[in-house]
């Protein structure tokens, strides 16, 4: 297993498929669908291997695949996978071939498409699997391109504003981030010589060097970047129109993974890099979570639009997973990694099942929408376990996740005396989604039918096939969080335990 | 005799004539000679310069702005053609779609 | 013997088994096997608890524990949870309460559902429901305790929503489970300090650390109160009972089961089996007993004007809910789960019987092919039911007795238990035994007035005229909990014991003649004053109520449950809408995405600017380039010079 770098195979497959894609004359749509739902398949099977060769006792990358490919300049490819990004590169590997089988209705330029979206599976993975500052940097802003483009040409009436807005803001952010890696080489060169942009080495080298104001700076501008993906409340507002006219593959994905590209950013990143300003920076990073939870699930509350609805959702569920992060604690840090996974499976279930109703009935409008339970009652039944499992009920995914994040937050050291009453407002969010995800129930399932909606056909075999691995998660999840847990928990002490060294040394 | 200082006058004034007929002339074509004007000017400088000092490096300069004008024209004439069928003139007041 | 208890998870595991049967049985079974399925899972169930109990009877009484660990939930520092049983005296009575009463709802459902196109899937929903209330029951931990309890919420909610056609259903649904989270809301908090506090959620060390004092007791205070919010939630306890009468809007036998004999006992059964700590929350205690007091006499007075005979039944509930709790708070658990008991038994029976009269309502009016609006649960349309119904009559006259606390019938045996419970407590429990005097006479008094408007004088509606006594598979359940619902009271009755010997071995039931005096006469004084104003002959034709005249505005205040739900509706529904829409329609638009939008809006107008350089003339560009290269050869000889 050492010898094959499945993880460099992981990234370039998805981009042979694309090439392949290219090759294949553009009428014959069926082949082009086969091939890259083939092709992640493949990935996905890739990613099954990963995780059945993955050591859970030790703490660092594993798989790794290195390559010098500028040593003038200290740059790097190395890539590696550890108990942080294992499950978010399996979500990935597991969202891609949904998103591709969802995206069957697609009939024009099935060939562009298709091609971005492979493109966009590398760019995902490589920002998961990246080991080096640049080459992070290249895959996150290489993941903007195909999405930015699947928004503009196979979204809806107001795509090209989304896109351009997306676009922008996202772009917005990642420049201080650009900003603060060339900071951090430039910092580094007098140590090295050449300058570095491995991240394990400055952790270890060059961040107890810094001085808290430096630090503070430097967070901030990773924290801007990943901020605004996350999204954090106020940087959110991209986000509802990105989501509302993304083809639902596109809303699939942005909300299963590349929000969590945001969170993972500041775990991976701004807590090993910047620990002391992290933790000066908890309280006010937990109280715009904590807004995030209040303010998404408000909103979400307020929409007319199903599509919206679940936008301003995930808002609000983000906030957890930053709630849970800002802890820094393993109990929240490691329920906030689970909730990454769970709102990708549970938000991105919410975003199929909503393109699954358009196809059928071409509003979202919950206006005209109502006793859809009668002519749908497999569909009825999914939207239920899904919707279930977004409002936290126990025995479902979302449940574990976010009863842990309040419960690492609750007890949290970094915190200090403002993590009760964080919580408790945090918690107050667990009743708003009560609210608006049984409303939403109500107004999609319950109520009289209208007569132009007899008729509909239920969920056939494909849709089925869809929802069928996230349902049978979002129920594992739920009952057995365990193994998911086991897996993140030697990495995540010891990325926190050199948090809290470091922290020490300069206390 | 000759000085260095004749040969930069030359060159001076050749730029300068070039530099006024690039901004006063209409004629695309008449534009572009002008512009080849001013690269030989500098060429002209360099070369005297270099002969001035008995360096080699002024004259090895040349040679790289000769091929670079050489280039130029090729692709600037190759436009001008190109323009001139789709536009119908070669009047560079005429032509402005690169507006902002 | 001791394998046995290694099973005991069989009896979570049948119903979830009947569950997942009628989940994969796809369309095709027959609606008979569905409900056949569904009722043996239930009755396995039964009989894994009473085979359960049977083993811990054999036991020694100071070994009655025995703790079954099923799996590691997640290990996460500091937590490592697990799911787990514990078989103790109060699991077991409440396993063996809650299979019973199950058991038989399910037998009678399949009668009474018989017919509707979605009986599939209410079986399944009472299946999913029975297996939840088992683990909140069983559990051995506060964190699956918790799991348990919401999903009885979920359970409730799916049910009350069962005919979700009607948007009304659909809404008191939604209602329900909302109410429930607000209270869980209280509850939840109540576990964040409980975990941090003692470090693990399982029962044993926590009563241990308590048992020897190893933590403050303004911590535990703090505790039990969050955790009583989740109780008057999912007990409809003053604040949060008001989703209870709506509740009323799920089927007949789901009002029974659910909302009347076992999810909103739940409550008490939390206080219960946190009873070490409340018993160092003195404090908490009295607050617990005061609320349980107040709530069971403002239900009961609400009780009195209503027309709808499963709402009377509901406020009834809450009324009988608010004995239970503040026995429970006054530390008398074993008074609290007798009444517990005793209660699920004669209002499952009273709510049997109501389903029963509607369902001859229901069939009586479809028969002359009426199609006008018709309510078959008003009340005002009834009357003269005794003859045509005798069955029912018996068997609702005998529960309406129990419930009204008649000896020796059930209700009176637990209620008088909880009413010497109270006394020579002193404070606040004065207090509550007198309102709970005051809630016996209103009991009587309601439950009278019901049986008088139902059963007694002449039909007030064709289809009362017209109404047959119910089938047998509805009538024999009726009979079972009749007599359930005479006798149950005796297994604790003064001298018997067996209950409170069962519990708790230290606190032998005691027996007060005049306080058995005091409560049957008080009883019967409520009965005459009911049967005073709704005897037939002092009932005149046409007038919609007798107690309106007497009453007044206070009655209209009564029917409409003493404006509460329009208080809560001004004090919370409204403004939470104003919020959220002013969220979503002025500080979305206009705030965050204004402020997004107007810092585009600024760099357009700059870029704006700065494009009419590029005029598109080469001339332009050209005279740029030289002003350029000549300031930039000024410059260089300014730094040579």
């Amino acid at each position: 297993m050492a010898s094959f770098p499945i993880l460099t195979w992981m990234l370039l497959l998805p981009l042979i498929g694309a090439l392949v894609i290219l090759g294949i004359p553009r009428e014959r749509v069926g082949t082009i669908r086969w091939v890259a739902l083939g092709t992640s398949l493949g990935v996905l099977a890739l990613g099954l291997g990963l995780l059945s060769g993955f050591d859970l006792s030790q703490p660092g990358p594993q798989f790794v695949h290195h390559w010098d490919w500028a040593p003038s300049i200290g740059a790097a490819y190395r890539v590696g996978v550890d108990g942080i990004s294992l499950w978010l590169v399996l979500l990935t590997a597991l969202i891609f071939p949904l998103a591709l089988m969802a995206s069957w209705s697609i009939e024009e330029r099935v060939k562009e498409y298709m091609t971005l979206m492979l493109l966009l599976e590398t760019g995902v993975l490589g920002v998961f699997l990246a080991l080096d500052l640049l080459l992070f940097y290249v895959f996150w802003e290489f993941t903007l391109v195909p999405m930015t483009l699947l928004i503009g040409i196979w979204g809806g009436p107001r795509r090209i504003y989304a896109a351009i807005k997306f676009f922008l803001y996202t772009m917005a952010g990642s420049v201080f981030m650009l900003v603060a890696i060339v900071a951090l080489w430039l910092l580094s060169r007098p140590l090295t010589g050449t300058g570095t942009f491995d991240p394990v080495w400055m952790a270890a080298h060059l961040s107890p060097l810094l001085s808290p104001a430096a630090q503070r700076w430097l967070f901030l501008a990773f924290g801007l970047a990943f901020a605004i993906k996350v999204p954090m409340w106020p940087f959110h507002s991209w986000l509802p129109d990105a989501h509302v006219e993304a083809p639902t593959a596109g809303s699939v994905i942005l909300a299963a993974l590349l929000l969590k590209m945001g969170a993972y950013g500041f775990l991976r990143f701004n807590f090993s890099l910047f620990p002391v300003a992290a933790r000066d920076l908890a309280v006010p990073l937990a109280l715009l979570a904590v807004v995030a939870i209040l303010y998404g699930a408000l909103a979400s509350y307020a929409q007319d639009d199903f599509k919206r609805l679940v936008a301003f959702s995930s808002v609000s569920h983000m906030g957890f997973v930053m709630l849970g992060l800002s802890a820094l604690n393993p109990l929240g840090v490691q329920a906030a990694l689970l909730q990454m996974i769970n709102h990708g499976l549970s938000t991105g279930g919410l975003f199929l099942l909503v393109g699954m109703l358009y196809e059928r009935t071409h509003t979202r409008d919950f206006r005209e929408l109502g006793g859809l339970w009668k002519v749908l009652p497999v569909y009825g039944g999914i939207l239920m376990v899904v919707g279930l499992s977004s409002m936290g009920l126990p025995g479902l995914n979302g449940f574990v996740g976010e009863f842990l994040i309040l419960l690492g937050a609750f007890g949290s050291a970094a915190l200090g005396p403002a993590a009760r009453g964080l919580t408790a407002a945090a918690a107050l969010g667990v009743v708003l989604a009560a609210i608006y995800i049984l409303t939403m129930l109500m107004r999609v399932l319950h109520g009289p039918l209208q007569d132009r909606w007899r008729g509909l056909p239920d969920l056939h075999v494909r849709e089925l096939a869809i929802m069928a691995p996230l349902l049978v998660l979002i129920i594992l999840i739920g009952l057995y969080p365990l193994p998911f847990f086991a897996a993140m928990q030697t990495s995540i002490q010891q990325s926190l335990s050199v948090f809290t060294q470091a922290t020490l040394a300069v206390r | 005799m000759v000085t260095l200082t004749h040969y930069l006058a030359l060159s001076a004034i050749l730029f300068g004539i070039g530099a006024v007929g690039f901004l006063v002339r209409r004629n695309a074509l008449i534009v572009f000679m002008c512009v080849e004007l001013m690269l030989n000017a500098a060429g002209l400088a360099f070369v005297a310069a270099s002969r001035y000092r008995g360096l080699l490096e002024g004259q090895l300069t040349v040679f790289f702005v000769l091929t670079v004008a050489a280039a130029e024209v090729a692709v600037g004439l190759a436009l001008m053609v190109a323009i001139f069928r789709t536009k119908k003139t070669t009047n560079v007041d005429e032509l402005s779609s690169l507006r902002g | 013997m001791g394998a046995l208890f290694e099973w005991s998870w069989l009896i979570i595991a049948f119903p979830l088994l009947g569950f997942l049967i009628n989940l994969i049985s796809t369309g095709q079974t027959r609606e008979r096997t569905v409900g056949v399925v569904a009722s043996m899972a239930a009755a396995a169930s039964f009989g894994m608890s009473v085979l359960v109990f049977a083993a811990l009877l054999a036991r020694p009484p100071e070994a009655r524990l025995v703790e079954v660990s099923l799996y590691r939930w997640a290990i996460v520092p500091p937590l490592t949870a697990e799911v787990g049983l514990r078989i103790d005296p109060l699991s077991t009575a409440m396993a063996l309460i809650v299979t019973l009463v199950g058991t038989l709802i399910h037998v009678y459902s399949i009668g009474y559902m018989a017919g509707d196109p979605h009986i599939r899937r209410f079986f399944m929903f009472l299946n999913l429901f029975l297996a939840s209330m088992l683990l909140l029951v069983l559990a051995d931990n506060f964190l699956v305790l918790f799991v348990g309890w919401e999903l009885v919420g979920l359970c409730s909610y799916l049910l009350i929503g069962f005919w979700f056609e009607v948007p009304y259903n659909a809404w008191a649904g939604r209602k329900a489970f909302i109410v429930n989270r607000i209270g869980d809301f209280g509850f939840t908090l109540g576990l964040l300090l409980l975990f941090w506090t003692f470090g693990t959620f399982r029962y044993g060390p926590i009563f241990e650390a308590v048992e020897h004092r190893a933590v403050e007791a303004g911590v535990v205070t703090l505790i039990t109160l969050l955790l009583f919010a989740g109780v008057t939630g999912k007990s409809a306890q003053i604040p949060l009972y008001v989703w209870l009468p709506d509740a009323m809007a799920g089927p007949t036998p789901v009002s029974a089961l659910i909302h009347a004999a076992t999810m909103v006992t739940a409550g008490v059964y939390l206080i219960a089996r946190a009873h070490p700590l409340f018993a160092m929350a003195p404090f908490v205690q009295g607050v617990v007993t005061l609320i349980g007091a107040v709530t069971a006499l403002w239900a009961a007075l609400i009780a009195v004007g209503q027309f709808d005979i499963k709402r009377v039944l509901a406020f009834s509930t809450i009324s009988q809910l608010g004995y239970m709790v503040a026995a429970a708070g006054a530390g008398a658990v074993g008074a609290a789960i007798f009444h517990l008991g005793t209660h699920a038994f004669f209002k499952a029976l009273l709510f049997l019987g109501a389903g029963s009269v509607i369902h001859a309502l229901e069939h009586a009016h479809r028969h002359p092919g009426d199609p006008s609006p018709f309510d078959p649960n008003d009340m005002r349309r009834m009357g003269g039911l005794a003859q045509r119904m005798p069955l029912t009559f018996w068997t609702y006259g005998i529960g309406a007795a129990a419930l009204a606390g008649l000896p020796p019938l059930a209700g009176f045996w637990s209620k008088d238990e909880i009413l010497i419970s109270l006394r020579g407590i002193g404070g606040w429990a004065t207090l509550a035994y007198g309102l709970l005097l005051g809630a016996a006479f209103l009991t009587a008094f309601y439950m009278t007035r019901q049986v008088g408007m139902v059963f007694a004088g002449s039909p007030r509606s064709h289809a009362a005229a017209h109404a047959h006594e119910s089938p047998a598979v509805m009538t024999v359940p009726l009979g079972i909990f009749a007599f359930f619902s005479v006798v149950a009271g005796w297994i604790n009755a003064p001298g018997l014991g067996a209950l409170s010997a069962w519990l708790e071995p230290e606190h032998p039931p005691v027996f007060h003649p005049e306080q058995a005096l005091l409560a049957t006469l008080i009883a019967l004084a409520g009965i005459g004053a009911a049967w005073a104003i709704y005897r037939p002959q002092a009932w005149p034709e046409g007038v919609e109520d007798p107690l309106r005249p007497v009453l007044r505005g206070f009655f209209t205040a009564l029917t409409r449950k003493l404006y509460v739900d329009e208080l809560y509706d001004f004090l919370f529904v409204r403004p939470f809408e104003k919020v959220a829409r002013g969220v979503a329609e002025v500080v979305e638009p206009y705030g965050i995405d204004g402020a997004v939008n107007g810092l585009a809006r600024l760099v357009q107008s700059a870029a704006g600017r700065v494009r009419r350089w590029s005029s598109g003339y080469v001339r332009q560009y050209g005279l740029s380039v030289l002003i350029g290269a000549v300031l930039l050869m000024f410059y260089i000889l300014w730094m040579l010079r």
